[in-house]
């Protein structure tokens, strides 16, 4: 088939499927959605925890990485329904973890002016080390994702 | 009437999952009783009994696990040939279903389009399912259908069976026992799960219409007698079919669904065997035409893989750009091809048929069968349940729940069991290895305790007492749970099997608690358990079936919970599953579940269509593919999710093309041509397919590409905002437009609507430019490009032709290649065309065409043709707008914008076109240097020109057009040597000759003529002169009106001469000066030769202060060197003498205070002018002749400076007054005391001549010039004016006290004038005294002090005071000195003291050693018209030799009103009365004393200021 759709759902509800597409690298995907769902920012960077889970597997080549790289979109727009499902139940504007598609975990940040941004943190890790992982990482990166959004924000309204 | 219905409406999900679950009864048949069934069409006694079967007349009552009786609506039981017991290939399954939900896309309409919330209407939450998505529905049924025994469940299993015989069988006992010996030793009972022992029920058909009642009933018994009983007989035919009075279909309704379902069921049955088995091959089918259906069918089965195998293995895009063969037709393509596909395709849709379109293979089902019969059957269905077997289940039920389950609940079952299995479980194994069941894994045999549980439960749960099955389920549960723990060695393969029976109760617990009519309370639970049934259906057990039957009940029972919110994770959780159909469906569902919740998630909804589109995609469903996709696009639409959007657009662009819809592929296409993220390799691989779309698509419909316009192609792109038309007669526009737009300002007499117009001539270039831009990140190659434009006759309104662009493009097209010359030539006017542009990525080109009217009217530039890569034409509109407007709300509200009309192009008939040059321009100029030009004006156009104009920039800088003389300096003309001086009348109105006519005749077409002109260094620096030209056409009222053009040079002027000059009051008399002069050559090459010094003043003149001075070294200046020079200016006698009556004159100071006095009154705008002035002329030449200065070209430049001059100070110092009163009408260009210089100067050896001017020198006394008066004077005898000019002054006072109060303050305390005092004064006296102071002891001497009024307007009363020597207010100053002359030299001489300060000897400093004193009166007081002087006569007493500063006095003086001459008693002689005492000295008002404070506090004589002079200067009187 067609590569660019090959694994555009790419699916499995992770356990024992594997990680699936878009290769092993754990990016970060951000971006900055408008009131009227457009994006108005957008970076896709490699997240910091690269050294830690370089091991996992081999890096994916940028053009097959390319390939995937719409698929961080539509998680991030079908996101926006939970966002604003959440919105109107919370005065903070940090919405933590808001969605989640396959292993990807979705934050958001609300702004005064319902400018939403969302990050799409990406974690390929093998199946054993996921949840143990993930546990870790949530420990650790709940602030650390929450000074990164205050940050942005900052600077945005700068 | 038959009182059977079936059902029309629904199912409800509930209903549905208990139909499904619901009892199964095997049907053996005798094969004449099977022959009475297909008298009526109807292939078997189970097709005939179905319909009955799936819904139960009344309510079944049935004892649940606790003996309690309830009754249960809708009961129903499936019926099932014994030899269909088996499941059905999954594989074959597959295909059914995959042909059945594309069968549902075709012709299907999305009739919601659902963009986003708004769209999700009531209407579509209440649509039922047929209308939003029919394919699903069709392939739930049809998947549902398709289950068979199976190990781990029992619902499948029969809970009876029936065998039928026909009452015309001859030993119906012997059939009978015939029948149980084949069940029995039947095939599925082989395995150990099925339990062989079947309840059995007996039914005796009877053909009614044929058949012996008596014979039957008596065969009934005969069967009672054996069997028991469960036997019964069922009567039907009892309507001959050939009966033509009864519609044969009349009941056929009942069979419609059931029959084909039951056909395609045993065909799939058959293919199963067959594949299984693979008895059949190509040959058998070959050497047997004639088989039977069902054998034809294994054959297709068994070779279907070409036409199935396309789904995955159809050509690729990557591997195909150019998208091979892929097509709608393929599989009837395929099998022409084929010699045998003929039998084939035949069941081929025999099989689609059955599948798809049931109602076509519809055969008069039951034609036989009369309204009693029907209900006969219902009412044998109802009899047999009723009281053979649920109360049979209802007895196994509770056998069980004792032997078994009860035991298993107990402490002692546990024991039991715990300790107990040992001897048990190696029996499973054997049985097990005897048995191989699907999955080649433990089974446990029927009669094992976990079996019979589950059996329990399945029968519980299928008589609805779902609460005690739910319970049971648990148990056995934990049962297979703890056995797959206790069997944990057996390895992967059995802990799988037992999860796979635990995994089948944990489902069944689900559905029991969904099943249960109470509400949840437990969500969490379901969803624990449906997952984990799932997922140990998917994973473990590997039977996606179950997995799929069991999301679709979950889903099922929560939609009709309406627990959308749970459904989803539902539906999605299957995704990792390899069915990329049921994949697809289920994301399908799960995005319709999110627009179901309560706040539509339309979002979610969108991506979960594009995850179906991709399953469908890739389950070669490509309708649903392209369905879902466009149905998500909708939301995606114009969001800038740029990725999403390409994604899109490329999927859907592949997609439709292999549904061949082209137009589609096209548009989808184009929406990836953009400037976008992608990848110039994808870019370039969107390029090429679209391309070849393109062309395919041009060639079916038999169009050439180049011809047709692809709309809205989006390559490239126009920036219609930078598109401009420049006219080739314009200029291009340089960074000082603004001073261009200044300069034609005023030039241009069109009215302001047509300004903004670009006009041009006919036969005259056009040159549009035009920005265009690659958006791609690959170079694209435009041929052909040229601009769309269209004519239009009229040149008021433009109407565009609905096809112009297609016109037009039509006829470049014809032309183009006759035409290859770079031009495509239309009626109206000819266009440039670019034959070819190759756009870099990203790259933004701006393209010129040149457009050539040929016909008056309008060009309007339109759009821009070309060809894309040689294949695609394209048009582009191009889209300019003009300002944003933002007057009215509205406009505020939304984006309106003016129209822009810059690219219409107005085309004038042919018109004059004007070149012009300036020849010999000199780079380089000194200052004041004045060089000549010429000017060559040619006519390029058609026409002839006239009325040639010019406005510049430096107007002081150039003097064009006057004529010239032969001689090579003709500027320099020399006078006639005796006439130093002339008068000379100018205007002294303060005119701008801010456009100067050059050539009024007309110039005619293609001719030139020279005009002289002249340049002159004005101002030091780099200056670059503009030039407008303006002129016309010599035919009247063209659209044009007025031509210009534009035209610069530029210059840089260096410093020549430095020139300072000053004036002293010489001590001559009282209206003489001395000027000096300094001039310092700035060059340092060139000697400077003064040529001569002109005057122009209305009352000066000037005259050397002696000539024998004239030496040569005064005229020439050597580099770096200053020399002084000085002149003497004294006032000239007047033109009185000409004999003008002094009346008429209004005196520039006059009319400037007039017009003041108006404009603070507020009166209508000034309009007058100041008259003409006089001036006098007058030159002081070095050499013979004098330069003629009143030559035109030196007056233009005397005149040019001065007004530049005058305007810069007049800007300076009335600043306040407001810009809209025009200056012309307030001041002259002269004052009558002004005096300008000309300084005539040459360099001899390098040819240079110029002459600077001073100007600005200004020798009479200051005064403001506003000086509010009166026209007639104060008490005079006319007592009506006085009147009058009362309310004058009241009008002046109350406009002052409004608005112009500001003015007036500022006009009156204007910082930049201070009055002085209007008084001068002199003495006159013998300067040496010869006196012997022997005989006389005192000296005196008269003095004469002359006292002039010189203010031209105010009268004045003085005191003059003479002081002495030792008067204390005598400020003893001690810069008084005497020339040479010391008192202690004893020397008795007297010598007139220069007054000029650097002769001056400073070594005395007590020049009045001896004092000397004054006799006579010495306080004189006395009045003083305007312009009129007095004399008066003292007399000074000196007491001893020496040398005496006599200029001692002091004076007051005061503005008074006017008086009456004749009363002035103290005045004694009026000197020098220009003018008629009414005229001049008529009337003087003083208005105010406010702010004169720098008079000394002297009491007040009169009204208004006063002065105290002192003397400035001293008279040294030599006493000898």
């Amino acid at each position: 088939m067609n590569p660019t759709h090959s694994s555009s759902s790419s699916g499995g509800s992770g356990i024992g499927s594997g990680p699936v597409g878009y290769g092993n690298m754990p990016t970060c995907y951000f971006v900055m959605i408008g009131t009227k769902d457009n994006p108005i920012y957008e970076a896709e960077f490699v997240s910091v925890n690269t050294a830690r889970s370089s091991s996992v597997g081999t890096a994916v080549s940028d053009a097959k990485k390319e390939e995937f790289r719409h698929l961080n979109q539509f998680i991030a727009h079908s996101a926006l329904d939970m966002v604003e499902d959440i919105q109107w139940s919370t005065n903070q504007m940090y919405l933590k973890s808001i969605d989640k598609f396959n292993e990807r975990f979705i934050s958001a940040y609300l702004t005064a002016g319902s400018i939403i941004i969302v990050v799409i943190f990406c974690l390929f890790l093998e199946a054993f080390a996921y949840i143990k992982f993930l546990l870790l990482h949530d420990a650790k990166s709940e602030d650390a994702i929450k000074n990164f959004f205050n940050d942005c924000y900052e600077s945005y309204i700068k | 009437m038959a009182s059977f219905q079936p059902r029309g409406r629904e199912l409800s999900a509930r209903e549905m999952v208990s139909r499904v679950m619901s009892p199964r009864i095997t049907v053996i048949a005798s094969p004449d009783a099977t022959e009475l069934c297909q008298a009526n069409h109807l292939p078997s006694v189970a097709d005939l009994l179905t319909p009955f079967g799936e819904q139960i007349e009344g309510r079944i009552t049935v004892h649940g696990s606790m003996g309690l009786p309830s009754s249960i609506d809708n009961f129903s039981v499936r019926f099932t040939e014994m030899d269909q017991l088996e499941e059905i290939d999954s594989k074959t399954t597959e295909r059914w279903l995959a042909e059945v939900v594309r069968n549902e896309a075709k012709g299907f309409e999305d009739g919601f389009q659902i963009k986003g919330k708004e769209q999700v209407t009531s209407d579509y939450l209440n649509a039922s399912a047929d209308q939003v998505y029919p394919w699903y529905s069709k392939y739930r049924d049809l998947l549902l259908g398709t289950g068979g025994v199976t190990d781990h469940e029992t619902f499948d299993h029969p809970v009876a069976s029936i065998i039928a015989i026909s009452s015309f069988s001859a030993d119906p006992i012997g059939d009978i026992r015939k029948l149980i010996s084949t069940s029995t030793s039947s095939v599925i009972f082989e395995r150990a799960y099925m339990d062989p022992s079947i309840l059995q029920y007996y039914i005796l058909i009877h053909d009614n219409a044929r058949g012996n009642l008596e014979s039957a009933m008596n065969m009934l018994d005969a069967m009672r007698r054996t069997f028991g009983l469960n036997c019964s007989m069922l009567k039907i035919n009892s309507v001959n079919p050939n009966d033509s009075t009864q519609r044969k279909d009349r009941h056929a309704y009942l069979w419609h669904k059931c029959v084909p379902r039951s056909k395609l069921l045993a065909l799939g049955r058959i293919a199963k065997d067959s594949t299984g088995t693979g008895r059949s091959s190509f040959s058998s089918i070959n050497s047997n035409p004639l088989g039977t259906i069902s054998e034809l069918i294994s054959q297709r089965s068994s070779m279907s893989s070409p036409v199935y195998s396309t789904g995955s293995s159809s050509p690729t895009f990557a591997q195909n750009p150019v998208f091979a063969q892929v097509g709608n037709d393929e599989e009837d393509g395929t099998f022409n091809q084929e010699p045998q596909s003929k039998l084939q395709s035949e069941d081929q849709e025999i099989t689609i048929d059955l599948l798809i379109h049931p109602e076509k293979l519809a055969e008069p089902y039951g034609c036989c069968l009369s309204n009693d019969d029907i209900s006969g059957i219902a009412s044998l269905l109802r009899e047999m349940l009723a009281q053979v077997i649920i109360p049979n289940m209802e007895r196994s039920i509770a056998h069980w729940n004792e032997q078994v389950a009860a035991s298993r609940k107990g402490i002692a079952g546990r024991f039991r069991r715990y300790f107990g299995t040992g001897s048990k479980n190696p029996a499973t194994a054997i049985q097990q290895s005897a048995s191989a069941g699907p999955n080649g894994g433990l089974i446990y045999p029927h009669a094992s305790p976990e079996a019979q549980m589950r059996k329990l439960a399945d029968w519980a749960f299928m008589l609805r007492d779902y609460k005690f099955a739910s319970s049971v389920y648990e148990t056995v549960k934990k049962d297979f749970a703890s056995d797959k723990a206790w069997k944990y060695y057996g390895g992967a393969q059995a802990s799988q099997n037992y999860a796979y029976y635990s995994t089948g109760a944990s489902e069944m617990i689900g559905l029991c608690l969904l099943m249960s009519p109470q509400s949840l309370s437990v969500k969490n639970d379901i969803d624990h358990y449906l997952e984990s049934a799932v997922n140990a259906f998917i994973h473990k057990a590997r039977v996606p079936f179950f997995a799929a039957r069991a999301t679709l009940f979950c889903y099922e029972l929560f939609k009709q919970r309406n627990m959308y919110r749970e459904s989803p994770v539902t539906l999605t959780r299957m995704t990792a599953e390899s069915s990329d159909l049921r994949n697809g469906l289920f994301l399908e569902q799960a995005a319709h579940c999110y627009l179901k919740l309560p706040r539509p998630s339309v979002r979610k909804y969108a991506f979960h269509m594009i995850m179906a589109g991709h399953r469908f995609n890739k389950a070669d469903q490509k309708e649903h593919a392209y369905r879902c996709y466009m149905a998500a696009s909708l939301v995606y639409d114009s969001k800038g999710w740029e990725l999403v959007d390409d994604h899109i657009s490329c999927t859907v662009g592949r997609q439709s093309y292999q549904l061949g819809k082209s137009e589609e592929v096209l548009e989808h296409y184009t929406k990836l041509l953009r400037e976008s993220r992608q990848t110039p390799q994808q870019q370039a691989v969107y390029m090429k397919e679209f391309l070849s779309v393109y062309r395919d698509y041009t060639n079916k419909i038999e169009a050439d590409p180049l011809r047709e316009t692809f709309p809205d192609f989006p390559l490239p792109i126009v920036l219609g905002q930078k598109a401009r038309v420049v006219l080739s007669t314009s200029q291009s526009p340089s960074d000082k437009s603004e001073a261009w737009v200044d300069l034609e300002k005023n030039l241009k007499t069109n009215n302001s609507s047509d300004s903004k117009r670009t006009v041009s001539a006919v036969g005259e270039h056009v040159l549009v430019t035009l920005d265009i831009k690659n958006p791609l990140q690959i170079p694209v190659i435009l041929t052909d490009v040229i601009l769309g434009c269209e004519h239009s006759a009229s040149t008021s309104n433009f109407t565009v032709p609905e096809d112009a662009a297609e016109e037009a493009h039509l006829a470049l097209y014809a032309q183009q290649t006759p035409n290859f010359d770079g031009r495509v030539t239309f009626s109206a006017f000819d266009c440039d065309r670019i034959d070819r542009v190759i756009m870099e990525p990203g790259q933004v080109r701006t393209l010129k065409f040149e457009i050539l009217p040929k016909k008056e009217g309008q060009i309007k530039v339109m759009g821009l043709h070309c060809n894309v890569e040689g294949q695609v034409h394209a048009y582009k509109e191009i889209i300019k707008r003009g300002k944003r407007l933002n007057k009215t709300k509205e406009q505020m509200m939304s984006q309106v914008y003016e129209e822009d009309k810059s690219l219409d192009i107005l085309i004038a008939p042919e018109m004059p076109l004007l070149d012009v040059q300036f020849q010999s321009v000199p780079e380089m100029i000194l200052s004041g240097e004045v060089c000549e030009l010429s000017l060559q004006i040619k006519n390029l156009g058609k026409k002839g020109l006239k009325n040639l104009k010019v406005r510049m920039s430096h107007p002081t800088f150039f003097c064009i057009g006057e004529s010239r003389d032969e001689s090579d300096l003709g500027l320099y003309t020399k006078g006639e040597g005796g006439q130093a001086s002339e008068w000379l009348e100018i205007d002294n109105s303060l005119q701008i000759q801010s456009t100067q006519t050059i050539l009024e005749a007309v110039l005619a077409p293609g001719e030139s003529a020279t005009i002289p002109a002249w340049l002159r260094g004005e101002r030091i620096g780099k200056h670059t002169f503009l030039f407008v030209f303006s002129y016309e056409s010599e035919q009247e009222k063209t659209a044009m009106g007025v031509r210009t053009l534009r035209h610069a040079i530029s210059a840089q002027v260096l410093p020549s001469l430095k020139i300072n000059a000053f004036t002293r009051p010489s001590t001559r008399g009282l209206n003489e000066f001395i000027l000096g002069i300094e001039t310092e050559n700035l060059q340092t090459v060139p000697n400077f030769e003064f040529l001569q010094i002109s005057s122009m003043s209305a009352s000066w003149v000037i005259e050397a202060v002696s000539k024998s001075e004239d030496s040569e070294d005064s005229r020439s200046i050597a580099p770096r060197q200053t020399v002084f020079t000085y002149y003497r200016i004294r006032k000239s006698e007047g033109k009185a003498d000409t004999g003008l009556p002094a009346t008429t004159v209004i005196t520039p100071e006059k009319f400037t205070a007039r017009a003041l006095e108006r404009l603070v009154i507020g009166e209508e705008k000034p309009r007058d002018i100041p008259p003409p002035l006089d001036l006098k002329i007058c030159h002081l030449s070095t050499i013979d002749s004098h330069i003629n200065s009143t030559s035109p070209v030196l007056k233009y430049f005397s005149r040019a400076s001065r007004l530049g001059w005058r305007q810069n100070s007049i800007a300076n110092q009335f600043s306040f007054i407001p810009a809209a009163i025009d200056r012309r009408s307030l001041f002259p260009i002269y004052g009558s005391n002004d005096i300008d210089l000309a300084l005539f100067w040459n360099i001899p050896k390098m040819n240079r001549r110029g002459h600077h001017y001073i100007i600005g020198i200004n020798l009479g006394v200051q005064q403001n010039p506003f000086q509010p008066i009166s026209e007639y004077g104060y008490g005079t005898e006319d007592g009506a004016d006085g009147e009058e000019e009362f309310a004058r002054r009241r009008a002046l006072y109350e406009q002052t006290m409004k608005d112009q109060a500001a003015l007036i303050q500022s006009l009156t305390s204007n910082p930049h004038f201070r009055d002085e005092s209007p008084v001068k004064i002199s003495m006159k006296s013998e300067d040496l005294v010869h006196h012997d102071f022997g005989p006389k002891r005192l000296c005196s001497t008269p003095v004469k002090v002359v006292i002039r009024n010189c203010s031209w307007n105010k009268h004045i009363a003085y005191t003059l005071e003479m002081l002495s020597s030792k008067d204390p207010m005598v400020p003893q100053r001690g810069v008084v000195v005497a020339p040479g002359s010391a008192p202690e030299s004893g020397r008795k001489s007297t010598s007139t003291v220069s007054t000029v300060t650097g002769v001056v000897d400073q070594t005395n400093p007590h020049v009045n050693a001896q004092p000397f004193f004054w006799a006579g009166p010495t306080v004189t007081t006395g009045y003083l018209e305007p312009l009129s002087q007095i004399e008066i006569e003292v007399l000074a007493c000196f007491t001893e030799y020496g040398v005496y500063d006599i200029n001692r006095w002091r004076l007051e003086v005061q503005v008074v009103r006017p008086q009456r001459a004749k009363n002035q008693s103290r005045k004694k002689k009026v000197a020098r009365k220009s003018g008629s005492k009414e005229a001049v000295a008529a009337a003087e008002v003083v208005e105010d004393e406010d702010d004169e404070d720098r008079a000394p506090p002297v009491p007040p004589q009169g009204i208004g200021k006063g002065f105290m002079q002192m003397p400035n200067l001293a008279h040294y009187i030599q006493i000898a």
